[in-house]
């Protein structure tokens, strides 16, 4: 029975010495998962509004490029990105735009669906990158490298664990912010 | 006796030495070759050639990094622009990236409501309000929100996204944030030269300073520069006539030197025949300088080659010597022949000399002139200066008269040549002629695809199309280009075109930024409607305050100026679309995507109230000039040939005679003409110079052929005269036809191609050929 504390000790002196888990580790990680499916709440704090904005759908990921987020509240709207088409698709109306013409867009769009696809060399062209953490408990952090870009996000801090994310948060140069928890159904 | 040969020599060294004192004092050469294109007619057309030559479009210089990978190309793109907006050669420099459009965002947001087309009364009442943050709330939840949210607090109406939107028509694509040509594989910048245009130096510096920065930003091996622009051209369009002009002049001149030594066996001889060509040259120059204030390139590349025709007249009479046959007595029997072929040239050149077009006009004086004096001086200075006896010149082993006795059989392959030759004219006669400018131009057809291409990339407006309005000064154009932008706003709805630009969008009228100021309500008002919009929706009551306090502003605000505009970028914008001349302003209405010129043109023509504006179909309206002035070239090359005809007729005093002798040389010129509309492109108005030039030549042989007694000493020395006139004429030119400059090879074909016709046919119509019959 003594041994049992010991145990836990040795066990937590073996996380604590666990190999530094860095960005190429983590991009091959992720670069693993073929599709994904989750559920995500969003709330934003915005300035101008008196509470904050609370979104919610599910995200669906295939490889290597197509992403689709399908926001059930405050109203319906559906996103899908394949390739370099982008298209809205809202009250029954489709908008389509190619992403190469909306460079802002393209970096939020990229911060997503690059990480999810485990490509280091895209998000290294538009962030300055670093993660922290461990295997089982990750945060990437990105930062744009365009002025254009960082004039609409200061930072994003992509969480998770194994080859899961699991949190988003993007902080706004002018103070708002947005969290996206994201629960990955099995 | 002895006296006027001293009075020829000294009244020939006192011209010679006036003409080299006013080439070293006052010459001016140019290369501007807009003195080749039509000048002036109207008033618009004479505005856009000043455009051309002065106004901001001809500083712009379109650059292109090309390669394969989109990112690298941002790059690449980014380094370059950072490293020309520093240099102070450009004065303006963008690649759509924001830190050069930054000034201009901030710009339109400080004066959206003098900018914006829809701020009128409605757009700030309760209910308009209420629409827009009702949308501005949509927004916040949606993707697009996060571009706009930054200004909502102040610009809840959306009136800077409405003027960039206006400002962004028609703007390149773009990729990472920078102009890229549509299929992804170029990265475009814009860029303003301090230096003019037509200043090919400076603007031969600024390319240099291109390519230095883009060796420097570490491009890879798979990544190129591209420039174009007015720059380009003129740059390239120097080096291309300084390099034709030297080295064609210069290779020219040593194989006629080559050939006359070769046949006079005595640099003497050689040095004097080069002597009333020289001097046609100096005073020939020297008169254009006078009359015309400068001299073009291409009237000197050309005109050189044009006076080589006297390097024949020395020719004429060295050939014809005899073993001790002093210079006065060749010139006795030579110079009545002589003296009909200089002026046939001179009349000739009289043609040229009426053109309209500057450029002609300059070659028709060089030529007249130049031609003119040196037939002066083989008569006059020559004996003076070598008034003994020379060796006489080799002798041929054979006679081209007797060759042309030989051919004469053939003599009906001419005719029938000539009734086809005839028939071709005739059956194209709707098709003969090439007006297109294009054609003209002296750059190889790479670089104009090239710029096509660049403007294409950056979607720059059509450069077919342009509509010009008049007005007497700026506030008066702004208005008139307002009244002309809802007509076209009519035009875009039918499509009739996809959009246009203006100076207005950028800088209204002030008449019109007046009630768009007056349309902002009162600070009471409009807190009442916000407060009441903002009911029932979840802003923070304060949230849009900064609104509140920008419109009061721009209530109490001064309008916007020109002057703001400085720094921005959309300074240069406006300079390039107004433009002042002669007490008057006119606005520049580019226009891009035009699908139907006819109902475009009825819709310029029907606006609304005073307002006149000018629909331009540039590139009609330019071969509707050159046909102008083509008509009129060959209206006075018939002229021309008529005065030729009767000096012929005077000459020889007799009809029949001058008849045999133009006989050849029209069928030869006939001949080369339905050769260059079956072979070319059709004729074009340096054809048709050029032809004049053969008919010139061509006299000369047919004059001297005809004078000809079969089986005398007459016989060996025109041979012997002709050949070596041929030959230098076909060195001369025949180098010319290798030129790069279609122009020059143009005329270097076609006198080639005309004067061997006039030489053969000379020889088998000609009046020896009839007398040995």
């Amino acid at each position: 029975m003594r041994a049992a504390p010991l145990l836990l000790l040795v066990g937590a002196l073996q996380a604590a010495d666990a190999p530094a888990w860095d960005f190429a580790q983590l991009m091959a990680q992720l670069a693993q998962v073929q599709t994904s499916s989750a559920r995500y709440s969003e709330v934003r704090h915005i300035a101008v509004l008196q509470k904050p904005l609370v979104l919610s759908g599910a995200l669906h990921y295939v490889r290597p490029s197509q992403i689709e987020k399908h926001q059930i509240l405050p109203f319906r709207e559906v996103i899908r990105v394949n390739g370099q088409q982008l298209t809205v698709e809202r009250d029954g109306k489709t908008r389509s735009i190619t992403l190469h013409d909306v460079p802002l867009i393209a970096a939020l769009v990229e911060s997503l669906r690059s990480t999810l696809a485990g490509d280091g060399t895209e998000l290294e062209r538009l962030y300055a990158v670093n993660v922290e953490g461990a295997k089982q408990r990750w945060t990437l952090k990105l930062t744009p490298r365009e002025v254009e870009v960082a004039g609409i996000v200061r930072s994003i801090s992509i969480s998770g664990s194994g080859s899961r994310i699991s949190r988003i948060e993007i902080l706004e140069p002018g103070g708002d912010s947005s969290v996206m928890t994201i629960e990955e159904a099995s | 006796m002895n006296s006027y040969p001293r009075t020829a020599l000294l009244a020939w060294l006192v011209l010679i030495c006036a003409g080299a004192w006013w080439m070293a004092r006052h010459a001016v050469f140019s290369n501007d070759l807009t003195a080749f294109l039509p000048s002036s007619s109207g008033r618009a057309e004479q505005l856009l050639v000043e455009q051309l030559r002065a106004g901001v479009a001809s500083r712009t210089l379109l650059i292109a990094v090309e390669g394969d990978e989109p990112a690298e190309l941002a790059r690449l793109s980014r380094e370059l622009a950072r490293a020309l907006a520093a240099d102070r050669r450009f004065d303006y420099l963008t690649n759509g990236a924001a830190e050069f459009t930054q000034v201009a965002r901030e710009l339109g947001l400080r004066h959206r409501y003098l900018l914006s087309p829809a701020a009128d009364a409605g757009r700030f009442n309760e209910e308009s309000l209420r629409r827009a943050l009702s949308e501005g709330l949509d927004q916040l939840s949606s993707l697009a929100g996060i571009a706009s949210k930054a200004t909502l607090a102040r610009d809840p109406t959306g009136e800077l996204r409405r003027i960039a939107e206006t400002a962004g028509e028609g703007a390149p694509a773009s990729r990472h944030g920078v102009w890229f040509s549509a299929n992804g594989k170029r990265a475009i910048l814009l860029a303003q030269t301090a230096a003019s245009g037509m200043d090919a130096v400076r603007q031969q510096d600024s390319l240099d300073v291109v390519a230095g920065a883009f060796a420097r930003i570490n491009a890879g091996p798979g990544y190129g520069l591209l420039i174009s622009g007015p720059g380009v051209f003129a740059a390239r369009t120097r080096a291309a006539i300084e390099h034709d002009s030297r080295w064609l002049t210069g290779v020219a001149g040593a194989l006629v030197l080559v050939i006359l030594l070769l046949v006079y066996r005595s640099l003497g001889t050689v040095a004097l025949s080069t002597l009333p060509v020289m001097t046609g040259l100096l005073v020939g120059v020297a008169t254009v300088s006078v009359v015309f204030g400068s001299v073009h390139g291409i009237t000197l590349a050309f005109g050189a080659t044009l006076i080589g025709e006297a390097v024949d007249y020395p020719s004429y009479v060295f050939t014809q010597r005899k073993a001790g046959e002093p210079m006065l007595e060749i010139l006795g029997r030579v110079w009545p022949t002589l003296r009909l072929a200089v002026l046939t040239t001179v009349f000739g050149s009289l043609a040229l000399l009426l053109s309209s077009l500057q450029g002609l006009s300059q070659l028709g004086v060089l030529s007249m002139v130049g031609v003119l004096a040196a037939g002066l001086v083989t008569r006059w200075v020559l004996p003076a200066l070598a008034p003994g006896e020379g060796v006489p010149p080799r002798s041929l082993p054979f006679s081209l008269v007797r060759v042309g006795l030989a051919m004469r059989r053939a003599a009906w392959l001419v005719w029938v040549l000539l009734a086809a030759a005839l028939a071709v004219i005739a059956l194209r006669h709707d098709r003969i002629w090439d007006d297109d400018l294009g054609h003209l131009s002296p750059l190889p057809e790479s670089v104009r695809s090239l710029d096509a291409q660049l403007r294409a990339d950056l979607r720059a407006p059509d450069v077919g199309y342009l509509l010009i309005t008049t007005a007497a000064s700026r506030e008066a154009v702004l208005e008139q280009s307002e009244r002309v932008a809802l007509g076209l706003e009519d035009g875009v709805r039918e499509g009739i075109l996809e959009g246009f630009d203006m100076a207005a969008r950028y800088l209204p009228s002030a008449s019109t930024q007046e009630s768009r100021r007056a349309a902002l309500p009162g600070p009471e008002t409009l807190r009442r409607s916000l407060a009441n919009a903002l009911r029932g929706l979840p802003y923070r009551a304060d949230a849009f305050a900064p609104f509140l306090q920008d419109v009061e502003a721009a209530r109490r605000g001064p309008l916007l100026a020109f002057e703001d505009l400085r720094g921005s970028g959309l300074d240069i914008k406006v300079q390039s679309l107004l433009a002042a001349r002669e007490g008057e302003w006119n606005a520049l209405i580019p226009l891009r995507g035009v699908r139907d010129p006819a109902r475009l043109r009825r819709l310029a023509g029907r606006l609304p109230g005073e307002t006149k504006v000018i629909f331009l179909d540039i590139k009609a309206e330019s071969e509707r000039l050159i046909g102008g002035y083509r008509a009129q070239a060959l209206a006075l090359a018939g002229l021309g040939a008529l005065a030729i005809a009767l000096l012929l007729w005077v000459g020889l005093r007799n009809l029949r005679k001058a008849l045999r002798v133009m006989l050849p040389v029209y069928a030869a010129i006939a001949m080369t003409a339905a050769a260059l509309i079956v072979f070319g492109t059709g004729l074009s108005l340096f054809h048709l110079v050029s032809l004049l030039l053969v008919l010139g030549v061509g006299l000369n042989y047919a004059l001297f052929f005809n004078q000809v007694q079969p089986g005398t000493d007459s016989e060996q020395g025109t041979s012997l005269a002709l050949s070596v006139c041929f030959l230098t004429t076909l060195a001369a030119f025949g180098c010319l036809a290798t030129s790069r400059i279609p122009v020059l090879s143009a005329i270097g074909l076609t006198v080639t191609v005309g004067c061997a016709l006039s030489l053969l046919f000379s020889m088998m119509l000609g009046g020896a050929a009839v007398r040995a019959r």
